[in-house]
């Protein structure tokens, strides 16, 4: 379904990215989409109960599951879970706004792929969004990517972390036990 | 693995003197278990235009399985392993492994023996697999 992802692409204006974060989700309809009308497949997503989100969803999760399902007759369980058009257009019409943000790229440019980046490049001739920057996602953005793949995002803290007195996650006995064991491959 | 790439910084021995930044580690990592946790990171990434790096195990020497800023692909956990008894390309036939990205040498080597097979692995028993 290139067109869906296309039409989602489209629909994510710069400002969009800026405000991004604040996800909206109608209680009432997400109430009502519950109900899973897939025989064939098992879609391991759904949206929870008891949502009167007006402003800050509480985006947890009991209320956001991995959004992936399980593609039939393949045998290998990591490539049997897959993030299909079908999810993603489940998301949206349940209005988790900026699910956008998920959607996959235009599958019906590959062939001039690679003439679409080079102008691209020299059109916006931009960098990679880093931390700190205004288009950075913010923590609710990040939390929500975290629901979607069932918990599985790790924000970064340094190995050395529990040996440093000023931070937050100092930790003198998993400092020492760290230094113990710093040169065994195992640790780093 | 890659020191130098991630700039040393938070040593847990320079913590005297030294303070604890991220340096050259990935701002965030994603734990994959399955392809859809993969589309979901590199659709997010590029929607997002954040830089995204691949780290499978950490043996890599020019450090490309780091990055500043990045959002990391952590493919450690692929560890699939399926025998197919005759596997036919036009240059081998034979017996094959399919492996998922985060199958390590030593693990390679249990199922090759379980098969009654031999494995050509690379310099550890850590090592992830080039195939």
């Amino acid at each position: 379904m290139p067109s869906l992802s296309k039409a989602l692409l489209l629909a994510l204006p710069l400002a969009n990215l800026v405000a991004a974060q604040t996800i909206v989700v109608d209680g009432e309809e997400v109430g009502k989409s519950r109900r899973c009308d897939w025989q064939h497949r098992t879609v391991l997503f759904s949206l929870g109960k008891q949502n009167k989100l007006t402003q800050y969803p509480a985006a947890d999760a009991d209320t956001v599951a991995p959004a992936v399902e399980q593609i039939a007759n393949i045998e290998e369980e990591a490539t049997a879970f897959q993030l299909t058009d079908d999810v993603l257009a489940n998301l949206t019409s349940l209005e988790l706004s900026n699910i956008t943000l998920f959607a996959f790229g235009d599958e019906d440019a590959t062939e001039s792929a690679v003439t679409k980046r080079s102008n691209y490049k020299r059109t916006f001739d931009r960098c990679k969004t880093f931390p700190g920057d205004l288009l950075w996602p913010s923590k609710l953005a990040w939390k929500v990517f975290d629901l979607l793949t069932g918990g599985a995002l790790i924000e970064t803290i340094p190995i050395g972390a529990v040996c440093y007195e000023n931070n937050p996650h100092y930790d003198a006995a998993a400092c020492t036990e760290l230094l113990a064991h710093w040169t065994e491959s195992a640790t780093q | 693995m890659s020191p130098l790439y991630q700039g040393q910084t938070c040593l847990p021995q320079n913590a005297a003197t030294g303070t604890c930044t991220i340096g050259g580690f990935p701002s965030y990592v994603v734990k994959v278990k399955n392809v859809g946790q993969i589309q979901l990171a590199i659709n997010f990434a590029r929607n997002l235009n954040l830089r995204l790096v691949v780290h499978n195990t950490g043996h890599d020497f020019l450090g490309k399985s780091t990055g500043a800023g990045a959002l990391s692909i952590w493919t450690h956990h692929l560890k699939d392993i399926k025998f197919i008894e005759s596997y036919k390309t036009p240059s081998y036939s034979g017996p094959a492994f399919k492996l998922g990205a985060g199958v390590q040498v030593g693990e390679l080597y249990a199922a090759a023996n379980k098969y009654g097979v031999t494995a050509v692995g690379g310099e550890c028993k850590v090592s992830p697999q080039k195939t």
